[in-house]
């Protein structure tokens, strides 16, 4: 059965948000502005974000519907891998992007269906693992929290702690995986990654 | 006022007269020297069109066996050579190889070289936005992208059926090829209907996860802005190197390795480029430098042998065709030999006035030939004029029947050469058809020649 997705976006802005610099009077803008640096997003997470599945699946997973809707000359670098814990992201997904020269600008993590060590112990890795994303240079990291309570919580907690944005989902159920949700999913994670 | 026999009195014969002469008389018996010079002209007339028809159609059947690259184009794999390859068109790839920068710089130094450019590939899963024909998603399929210099088209066998060619440099612009199309259910002719969308293309290599490994993909999107046939490398999609080559390094790279310990072992993971595109000074060096290039240690293909082959067949056709146009001016000089002669009889009285007054045989053979020369003109002017007309009016049916068919249309080139060598061969020609009326003309007795009645 497919669940119904209610998505909620209680983004709590402004956790990370920077206002714009302001144009000095004094220096005349460009004739032609400089064209803006392309978006490069790190994906990190466990079986939800995977698209190297089935293709029916990676045609239509939530990553590649984001970038849909992201400038054409974004990059997605989807580190993802099945059954990932937290602990799996720290030490095989932000290595992967290191090892290979990948400088994310935004990143989005979404672990909490396979975690097994303690609420503390999580808490600490995803620390952790948001600071390896900052000396990447990630400006933007999306913390996606959810769908079950003690998952959002813990991004809640990291998400205030690093800076980094908790965007909650709920209603998903055990379904994540399906087309409505991961389009659901989609919808919610798109206006937070678009410039 | 000369009288007969004071020859010095007389002024000569001068071209000027002869051309004179030789107007005049055509203008008098204008019918005659109408058909003549059109026997000429329906002659050279299809002399010209088989000549220029046979020409396109060999350098399109030639361009088509190279692809749109050079003849002396030659493709290298990042492969060890089979023995056998030299004396092969098609590849035999043994190993895979490395080719690198250091192996480019080689094969560049090569004798007889003229260009070496560099082709990259990389696999990847392939999302398109477009469904397929009836509305259907398609479903993701990996394949391969080719990345080429796109300012080095023209050097490469790459040739556009719709659209254009990516910008060079562009990191979002792909082309397509015709099996592309096929996937979508869409024919050649059909391009445009993929034209303008996006896809999204996805380079997967494993990272290391615990004690196993898992993929990854790194993905970027891409507007297709064309269809094209390319054989610069094997792959339904063609894009510049910009946006190839970090999908490459992504696969390839070994520092994952050193991170992870996966990934990147084999000469065909870690090879910068799959493969070369060499062109040789000449057809005739192929050969040579493909046995060369052999010899640094990659295998090559070119289809040299076949392109000999059909070449030699593409002459013997033109040398048929090229026979039953001059034998249409034969046919044509022979009636200008037999109006001269006939031009010859019924002007003795004028050909004895004109040696009672002081021409010389030179001078009346002077006469005849120009007036055979400028029918032979004439006619080759109109004729090659009608010829290229013919040829563009059948390479415009045929180009009508071939767009219809989605295929590339095939421009008849002016063949200037041709056209020259047309009208001096009439003109010539005819002269020669002049040559022994004209010395009949010239060998008349002047009292002969006034007798006569």
């Amino acid at each position: 059965m497919v669940l119904a997705v209610a998505v909620v976006v209680p983004v709590a802005a402004g956790a990370c948000s920077t206002p714009p610099p302001q144009a000095s009077n004094a220096v005349p803008p460009p004739a032609t502005a400089a064209p803006e640096a392309p978006i490069v997003w790190a994906a990190l997470g466990g079986d939800e974000t995977v698209t190297t599945g089935p293709a029916e699946e990676a045609a239509t997973a939530w990553p590649q519907r984001v970038l849909s809707r992201l400038p054409a000359t974004a990059q997605l670098v989807n580190v993802a891998t099945p059954d990932a814990s937290i602990r799996t992201g720290l030490t095989s997904q932000v290595p992967a992007l290191e090892a290979n020269g990948v400088r994310p600008t935004v990143a989005t993590v979404w672990f909490g269906r396979d975690e097994r060590g303690s609420t503390s112990q999580q808490r600490a890795d995803l620390t952790a693992l948001v600071e390896r994303l900052r000396a990447l240079g990630t400006t933007r990291i999306v913390l996606v929290a959810g769908p079950g309570p003690s998952a959002t919580a813990l991004a809640q907690d990291v998400a205030a702690a690093t800076g980094a944005v908790a965007l909650p989902v709920a209603g998903i159920g055990r379904d994540a995986m399906g087309p409505v949700a991961q389009a659901g999913i989609a919808e919610a994670v798109a206006p937070v990654l678009a410039p | 006022m000369p009288t007969v026999g004071a020859r010095d009195e007389v002024p000569p014969v001068t071209w000027r007269h002869a051309v004179g002469l030789a107007a005049r008389e055509l203008r008098r018996r204008p019918t005659r020297s109408v058909l003549t010079v059109l026997a000429v002209a329906l002659a050279a007339a299809l002399l010209t069109a088989l000549l220029t028809i046979a020409r396109t159609a060999e350098t399109k059947v030639l361009d088509e066996l190279a692809k749109g690259g050079p003849l002396s184009g030659i493709k290298v794999a990042a492969a060890r050579p089979d023995a056998s390859q030299a004396t092969r068109d098609d590849a035999r790839p043994g190993a895979a190889a490395v080719l690198d920068q250091a192996a480019v710089d080689q094969i560049r130094t090569l004798p007889s070289v003229r260009q070496v450019v560099p082709v990259t590939a990389a696999r990847a899963t392939v999302v398109a936005d477009a469904p397929k024909r009836g509305g259907t998603p398609l479903d993701a399929f990996v394949d391969t992208v080719v990345g080429v210099d796109i300012t080095q088209v023209p050097t490469l066998p790459v040739t556009v059926l719709n659209g254009r060619l990516p910008a060079p440099g562009a990191t979002d612009e792909v082309v397509v090829n015709e099996s592309f199309l096929e996937r979508f259910g869409y024919g050649r002719t059909e391009a445009a209907q993929l034209v303008g969308t996006t896809l999204s293309l996805g380079t997967t290599r494993p990272i290391r996860v615990g004690d196993g490994s898992a993929d990854v993909t790194r993905w970027g999107r891409a507007r297709i802005v064309g269809v094209v046939a390319q054989e610069a490398g094997e792959g339904q999609l063609l894009a510049p190197r910009e946006l190839v080559d970090p999908a490459h390094r992504w696969t390839t790279a070994p520092g994952a390795d050193r991170a992870t310990g996966t990934a990147g072992g084999s000469a065909a993971a870690r090879t910068p480029y799959s493969g070369l595109f060499v062109v040789a000074d000449g057809i005739e060096d192929v050969g040579k430098v493909r046995a060369e290039i052999s010899a640094v240690g990659y295998s090559t293909s070119a289809p040299e042998n076949l392109i000999a082959s059909v070449d030699r067949y593409l002459t013997v056709v033109e040398i048929v065709l090229t026979s039953v146009g001059l034998i249409a001016l034969a046919v044509a000089a022979l009636g200008i030999a037999n109006a001269t002669l006939a031009a010859v009889r019924e002007r003795r009285r004028e050909i004895g006035v004109l040696k009672a007054i002081g021409a010389t045989d030179r001078d009346v053979r002077r006469m005849f030939l120009v007036e055979c020369g400028a029918l032979g003109l004439a006619g080759g002017v109109l004729g090659a004029a009608i010829g290229l007309a013919t040829a563009m009016a059948v390479g415009s049916v045929v180009n009508r029947y071939l767009v219809e068919q989605g295929f590339e249309a095939v421009p008849v080139a002016v063949p200037v050469g041709i056209l020259a060598g047309i009208v001096v061969g009439a003109t010539v020609l005819a002269v020669i058809a002049g040559v022994l009326p004209a010395a009949k003309a010239a060998r008349l007795p002047a009292h002969e020649a006034m007798g006569s009645p």
